[in-house]
């Protein structure tokens, strides 16, 4: 980690950055300072709909690890679902088991197809954490969750949740429900092919077919 | 009816999107639908009713005969019809898209040579997604006339040839003097429609150079072919590009649904399947 000295600086150097090159390399300085004082610009930039600006952030904040996760949390952009996307992708990567209640509602309620998608995969990945009682009871609600999702109105959402259900399912015991949301998804109730071609992949992963 | 390309499919779901004031707070069914579309008294409920009806793939008796009734409405208006009834028609067209409009096929041909670019382009769409190989010539004959200065109505009527999958040697001609246009979406949409209709790799040579471009919106509109044509030997141009995933998707979506190019490199459907769909788990 650099110090705070040299990270001021590179933060300087963002927001000094007038071009979208300079700005890229700007970044690109600033994740390697590694240092958790650089999570609020990285947030910053991330919002900036700049998709490969946002991608160097992004790897920033994965980079990080677990310690950010409550920082990106509390620092949600409620205003702006592009960043809000970013966000969740990041706390989906970090896969830290705080981010639960956050990912569970952004699947749920958010308002914005990519950041559901980015929730949808979170559930799937999450380190679950604890008892072995509360264990079961935080996979329930990632299950519980994903199944929701598995009737989004956005087939990409569907398409994660699909995903989520198999690396869940892959990693401790069946859920009938879950097998149930799966084998919905390869039927004719669902519209879109790719959806039916995950949901069959995930069934005949977990030999559920 | 067929499904359309993602890319258009891509630019039609922005427009199908932009629901009118009308429909705020007030979820209509069916019959409310079919009722505000008959009526003529609010244009803007019309409007929103032909926007709905598509929008719910609506299978109802009436509903292709009331939107071929509008439709016949905006033809009977002559060159410059009312702007609600222009409006309307081209929600009407774009409603087509989704449901099976063989029984307008009139009513669309007629659209396709409207003295209105946009009803031209919106019925260009809802032509191709029809199927309706009769477009295949009026089409060419646009294209080789003289003013091609309307970049999107020249992208859906290339677009549209490439859908059609006739690969006679006028439409082949027509084609090819547009992979080498400036314009790179022009030049995109034609690689695409000849990707299509031939299968020859050599025509995605310049699809790296396109996804290189500086302008987001030319990246996704190479992506979106790339994708419409379900190139597989694009998978990692598509994945590793500066592009926001949802686009890339969107993109990887027709490459998983419609696999080509990929027998060459000794692929099966189902191996190219698999390959795509690990792609996107990555980029989910």
């Amino acid at each position: 980690m650099t110090s705070g000295s040299e990270l001021a600086q590179a933060i300087a150097s963002v927001d000094a950055a007038t071009t979208s090159a300079e700005l890229m390399q700007a970044t690109a300085a600033l994740v390697r300072c590694k240092h958790m004082g650089a999570i609020p610009k990285l947030l910053e930039v991330i919002g900036f709909n700049n998709p490969a600006l946002a991608g160097i952030a992004f790897s920033g904040l994965v980079a990080l690890g677990p310690e950010a996760a409550p920082q990106i949390l509390d620092r949600l952009d409620p205003q702006n679902y592009g960043a809000r996307a970013w966000s969740v992708r990041a706390l989906a990567e970090i896969a830290d088991s705080c981010a639960l209640d956050a990912l569970i509602e952004a699947l749920c309620n958010d308002i914005g197809p990519s950041v559901r998608r980015a929730a949808a995969k979170g559930l799937g990945n999450l380190r679950l954490r604890g008892t072995a009682m509360e264990i079961s009871s935080q996979r329930q609600r990632c299950v519980h969750a994903l199944n929701h999702g598995t009737h989004d109105s956005e087939w990409v959402v569907r398409y994660s949740c699909c995903a989520s259900l198999e690396r869940l399912l892959s990693t401790g015991a069946f859920e009938d429900q879950a097998i149930q949301s799966l084998r919905e998804r390869t039927g004719r109730t669902e519209r879109v092919k790719v959806v039916r071609l995950r949901a069959s992949k995930a069934l005949q992963r977990l030999k559920a077919g | 009816m067929l499904q359309g390309s993602p890319r258009g499919a891509f630019f039609l779901a922005m427009a199908m999107t932009q629901e009118p004031l009308a429909s705020e707070g007030m979820p209509i069914d069916e019959e409310e639908a079919l009722r505000r579309l008959e009526q003529r008294d609010d244009a803007a409920d019309r409007y929103y009713a032909a926007w709905w009806l598509g929008h719910e793939r609506s299978l109802h008796p009436r509903t292709l005969p009331l939107l071929r009734k509008a439709l016949q409405e905006l033809l009977s208006a002559g060159e410059e019809p009312d702007e609600d009834s222009r409006t309307l028609g081209l929600n009407v067209l774009r409603a087509m898209v989704h449901l099976d409009s063989s029984s307008a096929r009139e009513e669309i041909l007629s659209c396709l040579i409207h003295h209105d670019s946009n009803i031209r382009e919106e019925a260009t769409r809802t032509a191709a997604s029809e199927g309706l190989l009769e477009s295949v010539a009026v089409i060419c004959s646009q294209l080789n006339a003289d003013d091609l200065t309307n970049d999107r109505l020249i992208e859906a009527q290339i677009e549209a040839l490439g859908d059609l999958g006739d690969a006679s040697a006028a439409v082949i001609e027509t084609l090819v003097r547009f992979t080498g246009d400036l314009r790179p979406l022009i030049r995109s949409a034609s690689l695409r429609a000849m990707l299509l209709l031939t299968a020859d790799a050599k025509w995605a040579t310049d699809f790296p150079s396109l996804l290189q471009s500086s302008s987001t919106l030319v990246r996704r509109g190479v992506l979106l072919d790339l994708g419409a044509v379900g190139w597989i030997p694009a998978l990692d141009w598509i994945s590793q590009s500066p592009t926001e995933n949802s686009i890339k998707l969107i993109a990887l979506r027709g490459l998983a649904e419609h696999p080509r190019g990929h027998e060459p490199l000794g692929m099966t459907d189902e191996q190219a399947c698999q390959m795509v769909l690990q792609a996107m788990d990555q980029l989910l």
